[in-house]
């Protein structure tokens, strides 16, 4: 380094001052809105609480104001300070108060420029910038407020490759699917969370009768249901809206749902009021998951995500794909918007598990699933089982000392366990084919994860003596996304059998590296 | 696949971790003994309490230094192939790793302040997905096994 004599970039930087942008203005109060939200809502609730009380004294506001002006200058600084610019295929961040840091990211390295917008965003016609790069652990920078027209350019000018796709009409009319208002609804209706809702708030309501000083008896509680028939209808109406709401929820988080796929990459555009955006490269798809929630498997409803390493401001991203298509729509989807989960190995696979030197091709969707082997089934229900059984035993003898009228209620939570045991050995699989392997297994939800085997990272099969004993084996494979999935109970021929899948992506690899030297 | 990995760790190993281990039990029985005191002294617990930690604390010891050490050394395997590092390891549940050198990322030796005192370095192999360490081996056969795993690795690197 020769910084005597010539340092052109770096002082090119330091006097172009031209090229440096701030954000948009109205970002000092977006983030002053999100620092008080974040960090002086228990103060405010304070406040309120003694205005409430009537107990506000001037010194109290003085206070509360003095600290609304602290943040605001301090964001107003931050926001002075916050610059952005790019030059030479480099995005520059300057940004600090009291330590300014300098933020220097190629072009090259930069994997997505994603857009979000929420409400206020939006009115003003401002988005949130949010630049990811490859293998980063968390998100690399974040403009809270440019125009749209300025985040336009930023992206033509961070990928112009990407931009370039979505826009030159010549290329293939990027795939795109819009979810229809009516699997919307579905989606929100059949969603887990509006019901974890209405659980939670009749349980606090079972919490209150108790309060109200009732006997624990469910006749009692009946006869008073009967008394108060009003008071019952309320809360039914009370929590069949609070459900509604909690759809409404998803309805507005989801909304507008957008799936875009131009040349190798793929965007998911979703929210009504708040517009967020997520796009990455289909490479960095570690693994796809076909998920059935408990109230969408009967419909034969399934929702995809996709593992992605490095994305997000959690690096084990989980992105929502598409929300929710039906079982048999789902093999014409994946060829539309992932072929590459599609199996594509020519090569005969080795252990003869599919026959034949024809070329294997078949969408994954199609990859035969293996139970477990049949002695296992024991062991799950027992695994199940065994934890609740002390649980429900002191429930029982605790329910018989305060004279409870139905004591033995409690037996209901091993058979409960029981069922899902049942349950989970009955889902549990999985399959291998050409280089895809795919694995279903359930907890509530029956989950099947299809993961290409260069995304395994590591392969772990491991057994206790029990299992040695019965020749079953446990595997488990971790993927870049952070993410690991595997079995209890499979067979330990077949945990052979997978090592060798694993290891047999490297025949064709090493006969090329020896044909190369 | 699937004969046990041919690699054992060093034997050293055993008395690093019997050493580490008798650390450990001394400071759990620090710990144990001062919270005991307290509640003795302070709280005025009854006089049979300390017995508990005194079993915990001797448990511990008989484990951490008299049992594991030996079966952990005894299960401890590793092999590198061309393709992949195989490592077999665990007591009661016993697990065997593969790693595809196509996944190396990176590979490093580390080393403890005893482990230096007995000559003793571990290898870290690191993927995208975590860090895998073979635990204790001589500074030369880690130094060269180090070297030998990111030779491999890199005959894969313009693999995606």
């Amino acid at each position: 380094m020769n910084f005597g004599t010539k340092s052109p970039g770096w002082r090119g930087h330091m006097k172009m001052s031209s090229n440096k942008h701030r954000l948009h203005p109205l970002g000092i109060l977006l983030t002053a809105i999100k620092v008080i939200k974040d960090l002086a809502l228990p103060l405010l609730a304070f406040m309120a609480s003694q205005v409430l009380r009537q107990a506000l004294s001037s010194w109290t506001i003085t206070l509360a104001v003095a600290l609304v002006l602290a943040i605001l200058v301090m964001v107003a600084l931050s926001w002075y300070r916050f610059t952005y610019s790019t030059e030479e295929g480099v995005l520059l961040v300057e940004h600090g108060v009291l330590v300014r840091n300098k933020i220097v990211i190629p072009r090259e390295r930069i994997q997505s420029v994603d857009f979000n917008q929420g409400l206020l965003q939006r009115l003003f016609g401002l988005v949130s910038v949010q630049v990811e790069t490859a293998g980063g652990k968390k998100p690399e920078v974040v403009l809270t407020a440019v125009t749209r027209r300025e985040a336009l350019e930023l992206r033509q000018m961070l990928m112009p490759s990407a931009v370039a796709v979505e826009h030159d009409p010549q290329a293939e009319p990027g795939l795109h699917k819009n979810l229809s208002v009516g699997y919307l609804l579905l989606f929100g209706v059949t969603s887990g969370s509006g019901l974890g809702v209405v659980l939670a708030v009749s349980s606090g309501l079972w919490a209150t009768l108790d309060d109200i000083g009732l006997e624990t008896k469910v006749i009692e509680y009946y006869q008073w249901f009967v008394e108060h028939g009003s008071t019952v209808a309320l809360v039914a109406f009370l929590l069949v809206f609070i459900w509604l709401l909690a759809v409404l929820g998803m309805v507005l988080k989801y909304g507008g749902f957008r799936l875009t796929r131009t040349g190798d990459r793929i965007q998911m555009v979703y929210g009504l009021l708040h517009r967020r955006q997520v796009s990455l490269p289909v490479r960095r798809i570690q693994a796809l998951r076909l998920s059935e929630g408990l109230l969408r498997q009967p419909w034969g409803l399934v929702t995809l995500q996709v593992e992605s390493a490095g994305y997000g401001p959690k690096s084990a991203e989980k992105a929502l794909l598409w929300p929710l298509i039906r079982q048999k729509d789902l093999p014409r989807f994946l060829q539309e918007f992932l072929p590459e989960f599609k199996s594509e190995e020519k090569r005969n696979v080795p252990n003869g598990t599919v026959g034949g030197m024809s070329p294997i091709y078949g969408l994954i969707g199609e990859v035969p699933l293996r139970q477990l082997p049949p002695g296992t089934r024991i062991r799950y229900v027992m695994r199940a089982l065994l934890p609740s059984a002390p649980i429900a035993a002191l429930l029982i003898v605790w329910l018989y000392h305060i004279g409870f009228a139905y004591p033995l209620l409690p037996l209901s939570l091993p058979l409960v366990f029981m069922v899902m045991g049942l349950w989970n050995h009955r889902d549990a699989g999985w399959g291998l084919r050409g280089n895809m392997l795919s694995i279903r297994y359930r907890v509530f939800s029956r989950t099947k994860v299809i993961v290409p085997r260069r995304c395994v990272q590591s392969l772990t099969i491991s057994h206790t003596p029990f299992q040695h004993r019965a020749g079953l084996a446990t595997f488990n494979l971790d993927l870049a996304s952070e993410a690991s999935f595997g079995l209890l109970h499979i067979s330990a021929s077949d945990g052979i059998e997978l090592a060798g899948w694993l290891e047999s992506q490297h025949q064709t690899h090493q006969a090329s590296i020896r044909k190369h030297f | 696949m699937r004969s046990e990995p041919a690699e054992r760790i060093d034997p050293r190993a055993l008395r690093v971790w019997i050493i580490n281990g008798t650390i450990k039990t001394i400071v759990l029985a620090v710990v144990l003994g001062i919270s005991a005191a307290v509640a003795l002294m302070v709280f005025h617990w009854p006089g049979w309490v300390p017995v508990i930690p005194a079993v915990i604390v001797l448990l511990y010891g008989t484990l951490e230094i008299g049992v594991l050490p030996e079966l952990r050394w005894k299960y401890w395997r590793y092999e590198v192939s061309e393709e992949e590092v195989d490592l077999q390891r665990g007591i009661w549940l016993l697990k065997r790793t593969l790693l595809p050198l196509a996944r190396v990322q990176h590979v490093d030796t580390r080393q403890g302040l005893i482990m230096r005192r007995y000559g003793l370095a571990s290898v870290a192999i690191s993927t995208a997905a975590g860090v895998h360490e073979i635990p204790a081996l001589s500074v030369e056969v880690a130094d060269e096994l180090r070297d030998k795993i990111s030779r491999l690795a890199r005959t894969y690197e313009n693999e995606l």
